[in-house]
């Protein structure tokens, strides 16, 4: 009777032993198989699956299809003897210095690489990223790096960490090197003294904006004035054209009759403008030489 | 029964005590079999292995892996005395694990020698060139482009000397090592900060000075233009006028053609009523023609002529 029972316990026992060797591996995940330590299978896709069980093999299984996230600088464990507390400050070319936080996507391309090459792959892959960056923003000045370097330097630093990574047989895949965010040290009124730059350069094409508003009303206001002068011009040509021609008539009028008689004519128009003359005008007559004594008659008023 | 149950128990005691001589080599791992202290064999592949039990043979197991190590911040020196903040890391792994064995038995005490090593590399390196050769002064010059060339040329220098020590001694090879950062030291920082807002508020002054020169220059061009276009506006107002007056001289010399002696008269006329006005007073000789009729009436005239 005992014996039966302890049969039976001990077949129980070895069908849940057995039983435990399966594990799932879900969709995003891929899993390594280890049987004596030495791995078995290099690529296990998702679905359940059947290993020996502990103590004889093991498995991995990790997250591999989707993405996964580092921040630059606050992987790998902090150093020992910090120096300042500003961890997000990076030197640039003409040793000035910027803050920047910067996140790493990535991805695990063969976990068997993963597992086997690197101790701690993220770290690794942290202190790459520090390596690039430093790199990249040295050669750059800092209003480069705040204005266009801020789109190129993602991309830099990921091809230089693919590059490296690459050779290093880590397994690992950078999908996106992201600046999160980017700008002047906000110690010591430094940042304020950025934001002064940028005042200034708005106050300047504000200025220039004005001054380009300013010369059109000038070029407008000219060109109403040249109108103006263009028309007087005109309208002066033809006011002495038309005199002219009304001149030129009357004297017609005038000519004709003068042609059927000269004398008469000159006579008449003699006396008649010099009484339109004369109007008005003081009219001194100073006799003959012969009796210069006379006393001057005035004539008219 | 009590005897079997003795036999059993014996049996299972020797059979766990055997299970000691077996011994799992992990995948990226190297096992050495010690026999009191002395390495039997060496397995770098990984599966099950056999050894003598314990205490007569034991198994020490080191990473075969790439391992990261830090090499903290520490203050150098440049060729022109500046001092630089320098973090860096490698990678190493261990290639002869019996040596490794021999001379360091842990990772703490490789990392202690490397840590030493590297340094002592770093500031012998950093100490040959000038701070600008690392960190440029002014990015604009074309040279300043090899910073990153300098650093990777240093890196691989110490990268080399290192290798070549750590694998001669310790049975180590490096298989990568990286400046991580570089820091300004604590006391330079406010120089630092300071220089950045001075910086700053030369760009900002040169921002607003070129503002202003380039304003004027559109205003003196834009008032050179508006005098321009008035000047030609009135040259052509003149050019009208002058064609106006051709015009009027051309009808008045057709019309007072064959008559010039009548147009001289009428003209003439025009010029006395033009010059002589109330204010003019006029002394007129007493034989003069216009009172020809005031001093010799028409009828005596008549009656002489008759």
């Amino acid at each position: 009777m005992i014996k039966k029972i302890l049969y039976s316990l001990g077949a129980l026992f070895i069908t849940l032993y057995v039983a435990s060797g399966f594990y799932a591996v879900e969709p995003e995940e891929t899993a390594v198989t280890y049987i004596f330590g030495k791995m078995i299978d290099r690529n296990i896709e998702a679905g359940i699956h059947w290993n020996v069980p502990y103590p004889f093999g093991r498995q991995t299984v990790k997250n591999t299809k989707s993405n996964l996230f580092l921040s630059l600088g606050t992987t790998a464990p902090s150093l020992r003897n910090f120096t300042f507390s500003g961890r997000n400050l990076w030197m640039t070319g003409g040793a000035s210095l910027v803050e920047i936080q910067i996140d790493i996507q990535y991805t695990i391309a063969q976990l068997d690489l993963y597992e086997t090459s690197h101790d701690k792959p993220e770290f690794f892959l942290d202190f790459l990223a520090q390596k690039m960056l430093t790199r990249s923003l040295i050669e750059q000045s800092v209003d480069d790096i705040l204005t266009t370097g801020r789109q190129l330097l993602g991309s830099q630093i990921q091809l230089a960490m693919q590059a490296e990574l690459d050779i290093s047989n880590i397994g690992i895949q950078i999908q996106d090197v992201i600046v999160k965010s980017l700008s002047p040290p906000n110690n010591d009124g430094v940042a304020n003294a950025f934001q002064t730059v940028q005042n200034a350069n708005s106050d300047r094409y504000k200025r220039l904006e004005e001054a380009e508003t300013r010369k059109d009303q000038m070029l407008f206001n000219a060109e109403a004035e040249a109108n103006r002068i263009r028309n007087e011009g005109l309208a002066d040509q033809f006011t002495r054209i038309e005199k002219a021609r009304g001149d030129t008539v009357r004297f017609a009028s005038l000519a004709e009759e003068w042609q059927k008689s000269p004398e008469t004519m000159e006579r008449r128009i003699y006396l008649e403008e010099m009484s339109e003359i004369l109007n008005g005008v003081k009219v001194y007559v100073v006799p003959d030489k012969s009796n210069q004594n006379d006393t001057v008659q005035v004539i008219g008023n | 029964m009590n005897k079997k149950r003795t036999i059993i128990l014996i049996s299972v005691l020797i059979a766990s005590y055997l299970s000691t001589s077996f011994f799992v080599v992990n995948e990226a791992e190297y096992s050495i079999v010690t026999r009191f202290g002395r390495t039997i064999a060496v397995h770098d592949e990984p599966g099950l292995n056999l050894k003598l039990p314990i205490p007569f043979e034991r198994v020490v197991r080191f990473d075969k892996r790439n391992m990261y190590q830090i090499i903290p911040e520490e203050e150098f020196l440049t060729s022109d005395k500046k001092n630089i903040i320098v973090s860096s890391f490698l990678t190493w792994y261990i290639v002869d694990p019996e040596k490794f064995l021999t001379s360091l038995r842990t990772r703490a005490a490789a990392e202690a020698r490397i840590e030493n090593l590297v340094k002592s590399l770093f500031g012998a390196s950093l100490g040959q060139k000038p701070f600008t050769d690392y960190i440029p002064a002014d990015i604009n010059q074309i040279n300043d482009i090899q910073a990153a060339e300098n650093i990777s040329a240093m890196e691989q220098k110490i990268f080399t000397e290192a290798s070549n020590l750590v694998s001669r001694d310790y049975g180590i090879n490096l298989s990568s090592i990286g400046v991580s950062k570089f820091n300004f030291p604590a006391q330079n920082l406010i120089s630092v900060y300071a220089r950045m807002r001075a910086e700053r508020e030369r760009i900002a002054k040169s921002y607003r000075s070129e503002g202003d020169a380039e304003a004027k220059k559109i205003i003196a061009n834009a008032s050179r233009q508006s005098a321009e276009i008035i000047a030609s506006a009135e040259a052509e107002a003149e050019i009208a006028r002058g064609n106006g007056e051709a015009e009027a001289a051309r009808i008045y010399a057709e019309a007072f053609k064959g008559k010039e002696e009548f147009y001289e008269f009428l003209r003439t006329l025009d010029v006395y009523g033009s010059i002589i006005d109330m204010d003019t007073t006029i002394i007129l000789p007493e034989d003069s023609p216009l009172l020809e009729l005031l001093t010799n009436p028409p009828l005596k005239n008549r009656s002489a002529d008759k």
